[in-house]
């Protein structure tokens, strides 16, 4: 039965002929799942795929790449961050490339990692390159919660969290031709599939959450198509997704943090679309707030126009050419979850 | 970056839990689900997300049943114009949708 609906499903998306359908993805996994599993191929020319603002490390603020580094610079300073942000360009180098003039980086799988490093150091401070979307937070939160009951003081957090329905509002306010979401699998699990429900209400589309299996992204794209024009939010990853999703984490969030206006990089200022340390945890802040500066790397970048679905990086002059992941220009080349690292890394060409 | 993976709780060592993913075992934080051992769990940046409800096969049948009948019955609906079947594709409808306009 599954077989003959996924080929009936199949059969649907490759003969659609409805009016246009402009579909965004607004997680780095699923961009990147598209395009392992050759789902655009796979698709009417009416079905359009667009990717997003949803890779963290790609939206985070030049500014916050050049303070990462200046603090890895500083004498007895660690930064302690996730793989994927130590290539991202900030306004003149990485964090990689600094590395070679002696910042101290440190490369971690989690955020609770850094205690440890701190503990057995503490004439040392670790700074931890807080980058993220609701997925995220709650093991930052988690983090600030042991170094509070293990008394570990030489930690710092630099935050550039974001939250995703915001910055979904803001692409709609601008007018972005958007007529369904791919709702993020993993952030609805901790926000649950109602954080999407007042954005399907006001704009009138409809928006999937979706795992990461080929299968499980024909049926969400399916789904989206025969939800044209409706302001509904299906949730099709409901084995680890609810609708009020994981409550005990969002509130550990809320603990720590408060939502503020955060940059996005090529975006600039989003109300209500970060998350940072409340006052009374400013103590653990390693200086986030004045970041707002975002100057790129390399003029003719347009990884802003893409990340608000305007553009396909092919459309960028520096695409494949100067710009590839082993000369990224632009943070979307950069992380594996970047739209324009997917698209060279697949040979996208639609 | 949001990258999550599944694998067993083999153990809970008070606000950690050891995790094994295909052999590989790793130290995830678990206060914010209290897994018991033997729960499948999403792990993200070295915290458990979630309890798994599932596999992934089995939800994907069912996903599939229910459009299968959603879709059968919206077939009725039109050949017939039944008001009972009507109201099954709704309520097949609704249980995978979370939450939807007044319609």
């Amino acid at each position: 039965m599954k077989t003959n609906k996924l080929e009936e499903i199949k059969y649907f998306l490759k003969y659609y002929d409805g009016p246009d359908m402009n579909i965004m993805e607004v997680c780095g996994s699923h961009t990147r799942a598209i395009a392992e599993n050759g789902i655009p191929g796979m698709l009417s020319e009416r079905i359009h795929l667009l990717s997003g603002p949803g890779c963290p490390v790609c939206v985070a603020p030049s500014s916050y790449i050049d303070r990462l580094i200046e603090l890895a610079l500083e004498p007895k300073t660690v930064v302690a961050a996730f793989g994927d942000l130590i290539r991202v360009p900030g306004s003149e180098r990485s964090l990689s490339e600094a590395k070679g003039e002696g910042a101290k980086v440190e490369m971690l799988y989690s955020p609770l990692d850094m205690l440890e490093l701190a503990t057995q150091n503490p004439d040392r401070l670790y700074v931890f390159a807080a980058v993220g979307f609701e997925t995220t937070a709650p093991v930052f939160a988690e983090l600030l919660h042991r170094a509070e009951e293990e008394g570990v003081e030489n930690i710092r957090l630099l935050t550039a969290i974001k939250t995703m329905p915001p910055v979904i509002q803001y692409l709609m306010e601008a007018d972005a031709p958007i007529d369904g979401f791919l709702a993020p699998g993993h952030v609805s699990v901790i926000t649950g599939s109602d954080a999407f429900l007042p954005l399907a209400k006001r704009y009138d589309i409809p928006f999937v959450v979706s795992g990461f299996s080929g299968e499980r992204l024909l049926l969400a794209l399916y789904d989206l198509v025969s939800c044209r024009g409706r302001g509904v939010v299906r949730n099709d990853y409901p084995s680890v997704v609810s609708a009020e999703g994981n409550l005990a984490a969002k509130a550990e969030v809320n603990r720590y943090f408060e939502t503020a206006t955060a940059v996005w990089r090529g975006m600039g200022a989003i109300p209500n679309s970060g998350l940072i340390l409340k006052e009374k945890y400013k103590k653990y802040d390693a200086g986030s707030e004045t970041l707002t500066e975002d100057k790129r790397k390399n003029k003719a970048c347009i990884c802003h126009e893409i990340l608000a679905g305007k553009k396909k990086p092919f459309e960028c002059a520096l695409f494949g050419k100067i710009c590839t992941p082993l000369q990224p220009q632009g943070a979307c080349m950069v992380s594996q979850e970047g739209s324009c690292f997917s698209y060279y890394s697949h040979q996208r060409e639609r | 970056m949001c990258v999550a993976y599944p694998g067993i709780v083999e153990k809970i060592e008070g606000r950690s839990a050891l995790v094994n993913f295909s052999g590989n075992i790793v130290r995830a934080a678990s206060g914010f689900v209290a897994p018991q051992v033997g729960d499948r769990v999403l792990v993200h940046a070295g915290y458990i997300m979630q309890k798994v409800s599932k596999s992934e096969a089995e939800e994907l049948q069912e996903l599939f049943d229910e459009l299968e009948q959603t879709v059968a019955d919206k077939d009725r609906m039109k050949t017939n114009g039944s008001d009972d079947s009507g109201r099954r594709s709704d309520e097949s409808e609704q249980e995978r949708t979370t939450a939807n306009e007044d319609e």
